[in-house]
């Protein structure tokens, strides 16, 4: 008995490591929810806000909520959290899955250009018809571009750093159009260039979360389910092909997958840099190289970063907000920077 | 991998950052009068006595119905509004003003003590709703709509009223305020008089038959330098005043990015300015060396005119009066 689970320890050595990462995340899951439920600038004691989620379920429990309480919590701070929440969930997610795609572990969807492109589908898509034309306009240029970051990955792709240098360059140009169409465009219905460039969930409404999470949804479950295929095409595109799998069809599923959940996320609530490249980063040390840990590990712990960079957004400089993106770009600069200087040192 | 690639791609990574930082630093400035006091305060504390007044419905300049039957607790997210209510004397039921606010003095107070929305086109829901308002009151400038959506939703009545930027729209304005509030007679009344203000300084500055080129370049320190032009509530102003709008002439639309060029086109004879803004900037000597200002027929005459921003553009309740002062310092010797 002694001598095979040490056998098992020894073959998986990130068993250990897995079994305290969940109930970790989950736990920061609870934090972040119950401090965005209950801080901001109207104050809401803890006993209404409790009120306020019973008599959502149905439970006639803790204080009776007033109707501010109620219009706070449940009408502006709970769809910003399940925004924040599902933006995050979806860009670590796709950050695991472009990393694995492309193979190289500094693929961001934002840093590559998939972000701006959306975002540029999206601001159109706003002068049009509000959050719901930005969410498909999004979507619909998410996917075009995340074609493009494909043809370019395939010419560059000797060298990683190239992907992402051409990412970028592609990103400015991109994020220019933007640009120009903010500037262009009526001032009241499309959003201002730092939303685009920064992010920001302030506009966090029910109707936003609901068109969002339909594409968020069907997109998250393509791109979870694609966990085995990419361990197999982390061999190598040649290799894979060897063994069977149908590259090209997988490669199409997911870039339209990956490029409509940024586009969608992007039309939600802006551009917000850096939780692709950073929270599949520091997933895969704890939960190892699997794919199938990789993308769940990274799905629940971009939500957390996410909500976590929105609290700090919204409760930093009170009752002004920042956007999201500074914090994000904060933390996650960094750690671009250390594994740029990391590479070239190994 | 190639070394020099590497140095490219940190490059590029801390620009991303930097690009991040100077982001931070423009919202920074754009809300630097509402600094770290506003986390402390607690703006719900005192509540006046309740004015209810009859329930009626008033549509907005966004097409929406808004029923109204409670000003006792005012939002106020614009500076001219807030001189409106003010100067109808419904000033104590003023709960919280955004960072236009500048006047009349109790009502600045309020921004520097923390009872402020930030800026009205970048507003928080929260940042209103901690006010417990029964009215929100503001123009088309203020947004982002999702949060005029939002403070909907949580039932606090929120008025969008038209912006107005000529000086017959202050009547408008004025009689539109009075309305919501329920103040119709005091409305009526105020309007007549600003409107009788008004209309004298334009009879006065008929009395003078040049028609000189006037430019309104809007300065807020180093960084923010505009040229004001057509659309802009400065073209009123200037054309109340029986001059000509340099900037609107030269098709200038809303406000520009001031370039030597787009300023030596214009050619101004007359340039107005923010005073608080030129004094950010460093007063006369500096602006006269930003590139194209001494070229221009008020650079060479030295012919500038600064004046407090909200008092010369709010086209509010002073508007009349500050009109009459632009045409006596516009035409010198006029009207005795």
């Amino acid at each position: 008995m002694t001598d095979s689970s040490e056998l098992v320890a020894s073959a998986d050595p990130y068993a250990s490591r897995r079994r305290w990462f969940i109930p970790a995340v989950a736990l920061g899951l609870l934090a972040a929810a119950w401090a965005a439920l209950s801080l901001g600038a109207v104050a809401v004691p803890a006993g209404e806000v409790l009120g306020v989620l019973a008599a959502k379920v149905g439970v006639d429990a803790f204080e009776d909520p007033s109707q501010q309480a109620e219009a706070v919590v449940w009408g502006i701070r709970m769809p910003r959290l399940l925004l924040a929440f599902a933006v995050g969930a979806t860009l670590g997610l796709v950050g695991g899955v472009l990393q694995g795609l492309l193979r190289n572990n500094l693929a961001d969807p934002h840093l590559l250009g998939i972000g701006p492109g959306a975002a540029i589908g999206a601001a159109i898509g706003s002068a049009a018809g509000g959050v719901q034309g930005a969410i498909a306009g999004g979507v619909a240029a998410g996917v075009i571009t995340a074609f493009a970051v494909r043809l370019l990955s395939k010419r560059a792709s000797i060298d990683p750093t190239m992907i992402i240098l051409s990412g970028v360059a592609l990103a400015a140009v991109l994020s220019a159009w933007v640009g120009f169409i903010v500037f262009a465009a009526d001032r009241s219905t499309v959003p201002p260039i730092e939303f685009w460039l920064l992010g920001s969930l302030t506009g966090s409404t029910w109707r936003a979360l609901g068109t969002a999470f339909a594409f968020l949804f069907i997109t998250s479950i393509i791109m979870l389910s694609s966990a085995h295929l990419l361990d197999v095409m982390g061999l190598g595109e040649a290799d894979a092909r060897h063994l069977g799998i149908d590259v090209d069809l997988v490669l199409t599923v997911l870039l339209i997958a990956a490029g409509a959940a940024v586009g969608a996320t992007v039309g939600a609530v802006g551009v917000i840099a850096f939780v692709g490249l950073l929270v599949p980063f520091v997933v895969r040390r704890v939960t190892g190289p699997s794919h199938r840990s990789l993308l769940f590990g990274a799905l629940a712990s971009g939500a957390l970063f996410v909500a976590a960079a929105d609290l700090v957004a919204r409760l930093l400089i009170q009752p002004v907000e920042i956007p999201v993106g500074l914090v994000t770009a904060a933390v996650g600069g960094p750690v671009f920077l250390w594994l740029l200087t990391r590479r070239r040192d190994a | 991998m190639n070394r020099r690639t590497t140095l490219i791609a940190l490059g590029i990574a801390t620009t991303v950052v930097l690009a991040a930082c100077t982001g931070d630093a423009d919202t920074t400035t754009t809300s630097s009068a509402t600094p770290a006091e506003t986390t402390t305060s607690s703006p719900t504390t005192s509540s006046p006595t309740t004015t209810l007044i009859d329930e009626q419905t008033f549509v907005g300049a966004d097409g929406v119905e808004t029923t109204i039957g409670d000003v006792s607790r005012i939002v106020s997210l614009n500076g001219d509004l807030t001189e409106i209510i003010f100067e109808l004397g419904l000033g104590d039921n003023v709960v919280g003003v955004d960072v236009t606010t500048t006047y009349p003095p109790e009502a600045a107070a309020l921004n520097d003590q923390g009872a402020t929305v930030g800026f009205a086109q970048q507003l928080a829901p929260e940042a209103v709703l901690r006010f417990e308002p029964t009215l929100v009151i503001g123009d088309q400038q203020v947004g982002p709509p999702e949060v005029i959506e939002q403070l909907r939703g949580a039932g606090v009545p929120v008025v969008i009223l038209e912006t107005q930027t000529t000086l017959d729209g202050v009547e408008t304005k004025i009689l539109q305020v009075a309305e919501i509030l329920g103040a119709p007679d005091a409305g009526a009344e105020l309007a007549e008089r600003v409107m009788g203000e008004i209309d004298a300084a334009r009879e006065l500055a008929a009395a003078d038959d040049s028609d000189p080129r006037i430019a309104y370049v809007y300065v807020r320190g180093p960084q923010v330098l505009l040229l004001f032009g057509a659309g802009m509530p400065t073209q009123g102003m200037i054309e109340g005043a029986g001059a000509i709008d340099a900037g609107a002439e030269t098709g200038v639309f809303g406000p520009v990015a001031m370039t030597p060029e787009a300023l030596l086109a214009a050619a101004p004879a007359v340039i107005v300015l923010p005073e608080a803004g030129l004094a950010a900037l460093g007063g006369i000597e500096t602006f006269l060396e930003i590139p194209g200002v001494a070229k221009t027929p008020a650079g060479q005459n030295d012919a500038f005119i600064a004046y407090d921003e909200a008092y010369f553009f709010n086209l509010g309740p002073r508007a009349g009066q500050a009109l009459d002062e632009f045409v006596r310092d516009l035409y010198p010797g006029i009207g005795g």
